[in-house]
Order: C-alpha cells, then structure tokens, then sequence
C-alpha cells in the first residue's frame, strides 16, 4: 500500500507540474482535477513544501507584475520576506537574521503567504495592505568587507562568500 | 579577490590553473578550498586568485574560467582534485603542470582589481547602490553619507524597518542607472 501511494504521489506531482506550466494560477486555485491513473509515473520527486517554492519562483520570474500585486496582500513583515526571498535570492537564514525573527518562523511565513495568495486567486475576499507601517530604525555595522586581499585566517572571510537560495534571485528581464 | 597565508615568496614562484566543474557554485567551490587549505597547507604560504569580474543579482561572474593558486611546492596542490567543485590542475599535453608567471600573473591581478573598482566608482551622497558583501547581501538603498574613511551610511527602506548600514564603499555596487521611479530596496535588475 505504501509503494502505490508513493506512485500515485509521483504522479501527481508530474501532472500537477505539467498543469502549473500551462496554468500557474489556475493550479494555485485548484481549478485542474488530476487523475493519477492517467499517466505514467516518472522519477521527479520533490517535497511539497519544494514544489510551492518552485511554483511561486515561477510567477515571479514570468508575472512580475502579478508577483507585485499578490505580495500586496499579505502583512507587511511577510510581504518583506516574499520580496527579499524570490526577488533577491536571500536565504531564509539572512532574512530571519535582517527581521529578527529565525529561520524557521521566515519558512513558516513563506507558507502561509503562499497560502493567501491561493486565496486571494481563488477570488476570495481578502483585504490588501494599503500604505506603509510605521518602521523602526535598526543601525548596522559592518567594516571590513570589500578589500580585494584577505588572509585566509580573516573573521570577516565568511562575510564575503555569503549563500543565496536554491534557485537564486528572479532577475528582472529573464 | 586575493586569498593569502602567510610569506615568504621568491621571485621565480610560479601559479598553478585550477579548473572547476560548475561556475554557478564558486563560491562555494572558492569555500571548499580555503578549508582544505587550512587542514593540508598549514603555516605554508599560499595564495589564491578568485578572479571575479562582476557581482550582481545573477551571481558572480568569473573575469576567467579558472582559479589560480600557489604555494612552495605546487605538486602539494594535486590532491585539491578530491574536493568537492575541483576538476583539476590545468595540464598539457604530456601531463605536466601548466604554471604561470609572477609577471603574467601581476597583470592579471591588476585587471581583476580594477573589476572591483567599477563596481563602486562614482558613488556619492544620494547615489543608488546595492550591497554585494555580508549579511544585508542584495538589499538596495540611498548612501546618505560618505566619509572619508572610505565609510558609507546607507539606507535600506524595507516594509517594517529602517536599516541604517555603515559599510566600506567597496562593499557596494553603483546602481545610479536605475530610473528613479523604479529603486527601491528589492529592486532585481543589474
């Protein structure tokens, strides 16, 4: 029972890519039914939480516009994750550090932001985030990065290597 | 940018090529061998070019396709091979070590330095930049002050705060061309 299970989620996940392609929100608001029997299975596995990653990468990267507008509905703080995340390819750990929240309240965001876009393509009613919040003022220091020789032995070596997500930034034009 | 350990170079010391499996994961590969470094070549001198001619919104982009490395012995470098990113030392034809020269290798370093100086060439009070380096890596905003120091102030206006960055200049890249209407801290183009 475990093996079919496992099939059927596979094939799933291949027909539910091949309807995201065609139809980025149509498979966020669930319009598509699948029928796994249908295809055959293939080697593509990925967890969920994966998948919804890719699909909103994709909006982003091929509907800038409507990536904007659906950021706009969400709370400001999570509005700041989506933004830093798929638009400059800052990992969760940077941006947990930057809001002073964690990484994993940053992955919980992510979720749950996603999960009020498909709302809010779905035609639910959902209110959208209109002017700004009133913003605290964080001072940073950081003063040695940039110099083009480092000692190998340097505390600030690490600063200059810093990782960004899986599938990078959405750059603007592509 | 030039990784060192240590001194004690000769004149005749020569440079080795390094040739990676995957540009798109330098930097990690650049990681992988600082660590070995440390671990095998310890209290040896040792240098290694990373040779970058761009950092933006896309990655890093490589001024060339190799990284080059020297230490006393440059046979000691051969077991670089096992880690991960490495391909191998560059060799010729008959298997030998193709070295380069000091003096090629002062050119090089010469252009790669002067990469490093476009990026933040003509910032200015109320200039446009992006961070390139450390933590807010990315982020964009206003330099509302330069000091002489070399020290910029930036603001960074994300959604609920205000960063205020103190950051060298050569930490930041010039963005000034981005139209006004479209700079704001998640600004994604080059």
């Amino acid at each position: 029972m475990e093996k079919s299970k496992r099939q059927y989620e596979i094939m799933s996940d291949h027909r539910s890519e091949g309807f995201w392609k065609e139809d980025p929100e149509g498979s966020l608001a669930g319009r598509h039914l699948v029928s796994a029997e249908t295809f055959a299975a293939d080697d593509w596995q990925a967890s969920p939480n994966r998948k919804l990653s890719k699909m909103m990468f994709t909006i982003a990267q091929e509907q800038p516009e409507r990536f904007l507008e659906l950021v706009g509905y969400l709370p400001f703080s999570v509005q700041d994750i989506f933004l830093q995340y798929y638009l400059l390819g800052r990992t969760q750990e940077q941006i947990g550090e930057l809001l002073e929240c964690g990484q994993t309240a940053v992955w919980q965001n992510l979720r749950a932001g996603i999960t009020e876009m498909a709302r809010v393509i779905a035609g639910d009613e959902v209110e959208r985030k209109e002017g700004e919040q009133q913003k605290a003022i964080v001072k940073v220091y950081s003063s040695s990065v940039g110099s083009f020789v480092l000692s190998i032995d340097d505390r600030s070596l690490d600063l200059h290597f810093s990782p960004g997500t899986i599938d990078g930034a959405v750059r603007r034009g592509e | 940018m030039l990784l060192t350990q240590g001194t004690g170079w000769t004149s005749g010391s020569r440079w080795a090529m390094i040739e990676v499996t995957d540009e798109s994961r330098i930097e990690e590969i650049v990681l992988h061998i600082i660590r070995w470094v440390r671990k095998n070549l310890e209290g040896e001198p040792f240098q290694l070019l990373f040779p970058v001619k761009n950092r933006q919104i896309g990655g890093v982009t490589m001024d060339s396709p190799y990284l080059f490395m020297r230490t006393k012995d440059l046979h000691d470098l051969e077991n670089l091979r096992g880690i991960y990113g490495v391909q191998g030392l560059v060799k010729d034809g008959k298997g030998e070590l193709v070295t380069l020269s000091q003096r090629w290798m002062n050119k090089l370093i010469a252009r790669v330095k002067g990469n490093a100086r476009d990026w933040y060439c003509g910032i200015r009070q109320g200039s446009f930049v992006r961070v390139i380096y450390g933590p807010q890596r990315m982020l964009c905003g206003e330099v509302i002050k330069l000091h002489r120091n070399g020290m910029a102030e930036v603001r960074v206006g994300l959604k609920v705060r205000e960063l205020r960055l103190k950051a060298p200049v050569k930490a930041l890249f010039n963005m000034d061309h981005v139209p006004k209407g479209e700079r704001n801290y998640y600004y994604n183009g080059e």
